[in-house]
């Protein structure tokens, strides 16, 4: 669950630098970084670094929050499914109908 | 140990679909980059509407402290962009046109030659007689006769064949026909433009002017000479003899192919084929263009003299993807005109992805760019009317 939460921030944290740097105006200095040097060239460097991460990593990170979760989860469930007693694990793991289950799981001991 | 494996595998997966499927949500619709039926595509309308505010603004959104050339290139692809949209636009939008057009050509003649030249212009003497610039000359040819092409005026068909026959004398008289625009410097670009203004200049005035079909010719047989033996490609520049400077680069390839249409359109897909197979990318959905071919086919031949020497036509060049401003906003030209709807669409993509596109109430501006990069995409896109109209022309004489 960590690491899905991990990536989830990954995803947003070049979201949230480039709402704040075109909150600056770095947008407009893009132009600098393409044509020269300039006193804003550092901001509309970091205005492409961001919009490139947001735009190429955001969404690997978002899909690697969902492959982690899913992991986890099929993880969880077989970690469970191992640590349950023999009959339990063949009523949860087997396709029989649920009915059979439930019944065998009800019956007395001891026959 | 089994996060991290865990967290790798996730990553992996993601990037395995995230990356292929990345260029379908930055693709913009085909019409934005294609004519359909007959009309220009909305790009080429957008990038016009935000060019014309900002020319009537008094803004010339090229930085003259880095390439004063780029000063020239803006007018030319601007005026030429004018043109192509006019050939499709209404009577009153068309007759505003008009007047946009005769303005940019106005500026360019109002400065002096030096205006647009790199320093050196000055350090050195011509070889060349009359001692001009056929960058200059060329592109005001081109732009004046576009101009005529569009508004036929037949009070200024002296002008323009004064204007053509000093672009016919410089080339002439090159030993390898090749006129300079520099001192003992000719460039491939500035030549091929010239031999199309050539051909516009004829399609005005009804006939070429005198010794400009002889020139095409002899220039035609001549190519081969100028064509680098390991790509196939023209090559970018050479002295006023005839021996390589630059050789191929793809800031030139692509307008090199658009150009040569008017004059040998065998030739002219030749190139441009060649142009893409030797310099463009094509990852994932997306394209861009290298400024050079790989340097391995020279094997263990010289390279051209100023091989991978960036220079302030190429625009910055991407270190490790080697991706070529100024290549693969030619390349964009080059696709367009030749009718590579697959590549074309790539290249739009990457466009998308990389260039900062700004679009405000119907005005579109690439904020990675400059004056001179938006008006070679504004003439990337409007391009085709008027070539279709001298190619026309030509077949019907």
């Amino acid at each position: 669950m960590k690491t899905a939460r991990a990536f989830l921030v990954l995803a947003a944290l070049p979201l949230v630098v480039l709402a704040l740097l075109a909150t600056f105006g770095a947008r407009d200095d893009v132009g600098v970084v393409m044509t020269g040097s300039g006193s804003h060239a550092l901001l509309g460097a970091a205005w492409v670094v961001c919009w490139l991460g947001t735009m190429t990593l955001s969404p690997i990170a978002a899909g690697a929050a969902l492959v982690s979760f899913v992991l986890l989860r099929t993880i969880a469930s077989d970690t469970r499914s191992n640590d349950a007693p023999p009959s339990a694990r063949r009523c949860s793991s087997s396709s029989a109908p649920a009915v059979r289950c439930a019944a065998r799981a009800a019956r007395p001991p001891g026959r | 140990m089994n996060r991290l494996l865990g967290a790798f595998l996730s990553v992996a997966v993601s990037s395995f679909v995230v990356l292929p499927t990345l260029h379908l949500a930055l693709r913009p619709s085909r019409a934005s980059y294609m004519r359909i039926d007959d009309a220009p595509p909305v790009m080429a309308r957008e990038l016009a509407a935000a060019q014309l505010a900002a020319w009537n603004d008094g803004q010339r959104d090229v930085n003259r402290g880095v390439n004063p050339e780029w000063d020239l290139g803006h007018h030319t692809f601007f005026a030429l962009g004018l043109t192509n949209l006019a050939l499709d636009a209404k009577p009153e939008e068309r007759e505003m046109l008009r007047v946009e057009v005769d303005a940019v050509i106005a500026e360019v003649l109002a400065r002096s030659p030096r205006h647009f030249h790199l320093a050196y212009f000055d350090e050195g003497a011509f070889n060349g007689r009359r001692g001009r610039s056929l960058f200059l000359d060329g592109e005001v040819l081109l732009m004046v006769a576009a101009r005529l092409a569009v508004w036929p005026d037949h009070g200024r068909d002296a002008e323009l064949a004064l204007l053509a026959r000093g672009v016919v004398d410089q080339m002439s008289e090159a030993p390898a026909l090749m006129a300079e625009s520099y001192p003992n410097e000719c460039w491939m670009f500035d030549n091929t433009l010239a031999l199309a203004a050539l051909a516009v200049t004829a399609h005005v005035l009804g006939h070429p002017v005198e010794g400009a079909g002889a020139l095409t010719r002899r220039w035609l047989e001549n190519a081969p000479r100028l064509t680098d033996p390991h790509t196939g490609l023209l090559v970018a520049s050479t002295t006023w003899k005839g021996g390589t400077l630059d050789g191929p680069e793809g800031s030139s390839a692509f307008a090199v192919a658009h150009f040569l249409e008017l004059v040998d359109p065998t030739l002219a897909r030749d190139q441009y084929e060649r142009a893409k197979r030797q310099l463009v990318a094509r990852p994932l959905g997306f394209a861009y263009a290298h400024e050079w071919p790989d340097a391995a086919q020279w094997g263990h031949d010289p390279l051209p003299p100023r091989a991978e020497m960036a220079d302030v036509d190429s625009g910055p060049v991407i270190p490790l993807v080697h991706a070529g401003a100024g290549a693969s906003g030619m390349a964009v030209l080059g696709a367009a005109a030749f009718h590579d709807e697959a590549l074309l669409a790539e290249l739009i993509t990457s466009l998308e992805l990389t260039a900062f596109p700004e679009r405000t109430n119907g005005k579109l501006r690439f904020r990675a760019s400059n004056g001179l990069g938006d008006a070679v995409l504004l003439y990337a896109t409007a391009q085709g009317p008027l070539w279709q109209r001298v190619r026309a022309g030509k077949e019907r004489s």
